[in-house]
């Protein structure tokens, strides 16, 4: 049954990803340049909006989080090389495989990139997690920092989040609208 | 359903499919499905090399065999997904090789940009495995709990990403 479920949810991951245009380096890319934040804001949105579910399941009791460990060193140092690889690919490591089902052939070389970097890892993880390890902070939640009622905290980060998202989009309405005059200078010519 | 979805659309799907996901007892991930395909063929051609256990070390899967588990059939999922939306959409998606906007920048070098890829995907899981997750896992999943990790990991994703972008189209390019 769980094995069906992850296909459907996969299916349906697949289609948002497709719809949204994540699987298009393009998107990607003028996410990252500043000039079209489409897919940072689908993103934000999605996660404002799980945030409020999560947590108001997890106090109905239906829920439990299952958070990946926060290491100040690997989390930090593996975000920053991800970013790296994400302007350079313009895929991440889910959009690539939707890519390459969409026909895109340099998703395919990012797929094998990832599967030799794992490989590399593998190979030097136990000396890098031996040295990493005084860094592990466990699992931890802002509801832990802050000592607040998670409950609370959930609602006011995704309103937070939402504002976020909602500015973003302003600002960047606003900047395309001053932009656009110029653009349309050399149409006139 | 015709075409592209708004963002808006696109984020609010994403949000309501993300909690049903939790609701099941699962977690969006994709990084494990690198690791357990790695290990397969890797185990296959050279079975006594790197213990089992080693693959998904530290991974969100967390499993300790390798198997056909809950992540990579959710990958093989995304696939299927994202075929169906490319073959069902209204708005035509050129199948090319190389993206315009790159071809744009850097030239009709089709080598040179699946080079690109191949060390940019190669960058993308090794800093996923350092991470022990990618934007699915990190992102999606855990800056909906509140989760440390994914908020400091979606922070440095574009507090690099950024300037690696700006810095490759500095000369300009097709917006």
């Amino acid at each position: 049954m769980n094995s069906i479920l992850a296909i459907v949810f996969g299916i349906a991951f697949g289609f948002i990803l497709q719809r949204a245009g994540a699987l298009e380096y393009k998107h990607i890319l003028r996410t990252l340049r500043l000039i079209d934040l489409r897919i940072a804001k689908f993103m934000f949105l999605s996660v404002g909006i799980s945030t409020v579910g999560v947590f108001s399941l997890r106090t109905m009791g239906l829920i439990s989080l299952d958070m990946i460990k926060f290491n100040s060193v690997g989390t930090l140092l593996g975000g920053l090389i991800f970013g790296v690889g994400f302007a350079i690919t313009g895929y991440c490591p889910g959009t690539s495989i939707g890519a390459w089902a969409e026909g895109k052939k340099d998703a395919v070389f990012v797929v094998l990139g990832g599967l030799l970097a794992v490989l590399t890892f593998t190979l030097v993880q136990d000396q890098l997690f031996s040295y990493l390890a005084q860094y592990d902070a466990g699992e931890l939640m802002l509801g832990d920092i802050l000592s607040f009622n998670s409950l609370a905290l959930g609602a006011l980060y995704s309103v937070a989040v939402g504002f976020i998202v909602y500015y973003a989009d302003k600002i960047e309405l606003k900047l395309s609208t001053k932009k656009a005059p110029q653009a349309q200078e050399p149409l006139s010519q | 359903m015709d075409g592209k979805w708004s963002w808006v659309k696109a984020g609010v799907a994403l949000g309501i499919l993300n909690i049903i996901i939790f609701l099941s007892g699962n977690h969006l991930g994709t990084t494990t499905f690198y690791s357990q395909t790695t290990g397969y063929i890797t185990t296959f051609f050279f079975p006594e090399w790197i213990p089992i256990s080693a693959w998904t070390k530290g991974t969100c899967g967390g499993s300790e065999s390798l198997s056909v588990g809950w992540q990579w059939l959710f990958v093989m999922g995304l696939f299927i997904g994202a075929l169906g939306g490319n073959r069902t959409s209204k708005v035509k998606i050129p199948k090319e090789e190389v993206p315009k906007m790159w071809t744009e920048r850097f030239g009709d070098k089709p080598r040179l940009r699946f080079t690109h890829a191949f060390i940019g995907g190669f960058l993308l899981l090794f800093g996923s495995r350092l991470a022990g997750g990618c934007t699915s896992s990190h992102v999606i999943s855990g800056m909906s709990q509140m989760a440390v990790s994914g908020i400091v990991f979606g922070m440095a994703v574009f507090a690099a990403g950024i300037p690696t972008a700006l810095l490759l189209y500095r000369k300009g390019g097709n917006i």
